[in-house]
């Protein structure tokens, strides 16, 4: 497992794409704040509105590098090279999710990080720090790992573009279906369910309210660990099955 | 004798296809076995699932003693490299990059990997990456690949595919040299027969995802037939006394014939000589590998 990831992070390392969207996460909100700056001629208390206005495109990020990550290996024939000397396909499974949280990981941090350093020069933070934004980002890391384990899954199960593109458009299928079942179910219980289980709902009360905590806060990260294990169990019991090129 | 690799009833099926069926092979340890085989015979789907790449749908076989089923064979897989038809490269990295993801991969150091790239003839190839390479640089960085963890049995499906000649004697010289002078144990499986008949010191024939027929080298030249070929200045008369002869023959050309079976060379140029047909050349020789896997598989084409 350690020789895989050693492998994995040296290639997540050596390509440009990594480095890329992670400039272009930088370049966001600095061009926004500078903007923001530019038309307001002063600093406005937007940082803490910010914190959480991102989560749908992170996870667009995310699944470009994650999920490029993942499909090239498969396109370019590499993982023949890891199973050819041994390498258990769980254990090559479960070392793409560690890089794939890695990426999602530090593509989040590194963008409070660059919002903590504008608010401290472009604009200003409002309620931050304070424990309910903690809380909230403590949830956000959670749903974009549910989220990143579908990824792996999609990447994984169907090996080609076509699961790199769902991946991409993943939030968005979501996040579309979900709103519109909740929209129209009949039953409120069912819908305040399907408020707390699914990702992309999860993060409706708090997205541009910050400092809003859900009372089933903790429920939802649970559900969201369960849906990062119970994805994954599937998705390896998929590609333990399947006959690759 | 001990066997790297031996099959037992082996079956794959790709919906209702049956790419094999019951296919028994043995790889004797220090060989290099040659496996014969038209297009689609399932020679690739061999490979693909004693490398781990398929699942087999039935039957069983054993790497370094070790079943299918069994658990060590993760760890005995660390002793095997392949190369499955196309090179498994990253394209945007350079050639000793490459290798490196496969040191890091195998949990070794990157020692070894300056005299592979000379082994393979890409120690110059600097920061030249992998994607603009030519389909014989691919083919030996694959090469390399696959010795990257000191293999000691190496599966290389179509190896000389798209080389040069020079390309192939290389590969060629490459191969004998692992085998002769490191013990690698050797599977390869090459649609050009000529070529693997300068290498092999076994064969396996596949047929229809069946393994029709097993030998090694020198049983395979006992078993191939002996025919004398000769050039003379008129086939039509050769024809005309061979039939007299009862002779099995195959014309080639105007000027050219194969003689299958056996007849003393001076009555038979005296007869030639009676009507006015002169020989100009005469020699023995054995049947090609290819005219016996032909032979065999009863005169198949696309080999």
């Amino acid at each position: 497992m350690c020789n895989l990831l050693a492998e994995g992070f040296r290639r997540l390392f050596k390509s440009k794409r990594f480095y890329i969207v992670l400039a272009v996460i930088i370049a966001i909100p600095t061009f926004a704040s500078v903007f923001i700056r530019i038309v307001e001629g002063k600093a406005l208390d937007l940082g803490s509105a910010l914190c959480f206005s991102m989560i749908g495109t992170m996870t667009m990020f995310i699944s470009i590098t994650a999920g490029l990550f993942i499909i090239n290996d498969f396109k370019n024939n590499t993982i023949r090279n890891k199973i050819i000397i041994g390498h258990s396909r769980t254990k090559i499974y479960i070392t793409n999710l560690i890089i794939a949280f890695f990426v999602a990981f530090i593509y989040q941090l590194v963008f409070w990080l660059t919002l903590i350093g504008l608010c401290n020069t472009l604009m200003k933070f409002d309620d931050f720090p304070c424990t309910e934004i903690f809380q909230n980002m403590l949830l956000t890391m959670a749903i974009e790992f549910a989220f990143t384990s579908f990824f792996v899954f999609l990447c994984t199960s169907l090996r080609n573009t076509g699961g790199f593109v769902l991946s991409l458009m993943l939030d968005t299928i979501v996040n579309m279906v979900a709103s519109l079942v909740v929209m129209f179910v009949g039953s409120k219980k069912l819908a305040h369910v399907l408020e707390i289980s699914v990702p992309s709902l999860q993060r409706d009360d708090f997205a541009y309210n910050p400092a809003y905590v859900s009372d089933n806060i903790w429920w939802m990260i649970l559900i969201d660990i369960g849906i990062c294990i119970v994805v994954t169990i599937a998705g390896i019991e998929i590609f333990k099955r399947a006959d690759l090129k | 004798m001990e066997y790297i690799l031996q099959t037992q009833q082996l079956c794959k099926k790709y919906g209702k296809f049956n790419a094999l069926t019951n296919l028994t092979i043995n790889v004797p340890k220090g060989a290099i076995y040659g496996m014969v085989g038209r297009n689609g015979a399932g020679k690739t789907t061999l490979i693909r699932i004693i490398t781990g790449l398929n699942n087999p749908t039935s039957g069983e076989y054993s790497l370094f003693g070790v079943k299918n089923n069994d658990k060590k064979l993760l760890e005995v897989k660390r002793k095997m490299g392949a190369v499955v038809e196309t090179p498994s490269l990253h394209p945007d990295m350079t050639a000793r990059d490459n290798l490196i993801q496969q040191t890091k991969a195998l949990g070794i150091s990157n020692d070894k990997i300056d005299g592979l790239l000379k082994l393979v003839g890409l120690a110059d190839t600097g920061k030249k990456k992998a994607k603009d390479f030519s389909l014989g640089m691919r083919q030996r960085l694959g090469i390399a690949f696959s010795l990257v963890g000191d293999p000691e049995f190496l599966v290389l499906d179509e190896p000389i595919n798209g080389l040069d000649p020079q390309g192939i004697i290389e590969v060629r010289e490459t191969i004998l040299r692992l085998n002769q002078e490191k013990g690698i144990t050797i599977l390869i499986s090459s649609h050009i027969l000529d070529e693997l008949a300068r290498l092999a010191t076994h064969y396996g024939f596949v047929e229809r995802g069946t393994a029709i027929k097993e030998m090694s080298a020198e049983e395979l030249e006992k078993a191939s037939r002996r025919y004398i070929h000769i050039n003379v200045n008129d086939t039509a008369v050769l024809a005309e006394v061979l039939n007299g002869m009862g002779a099995e023959f195959n014309v080639i050309s105007a000027n050219e014939a194969d003689i299958y079976t056996p007849v003393q060379v001076t009555p038979l140029v005296l007869a030639l000589n009676e009507k006015n047909c002169f020989v100009n050349s005469i020699s023995e020789n054995h049947e090609s590998l290819e005219s016996y896997f032909m032979g065999l598989v009863g005169g198949a084409q696309n080999v």
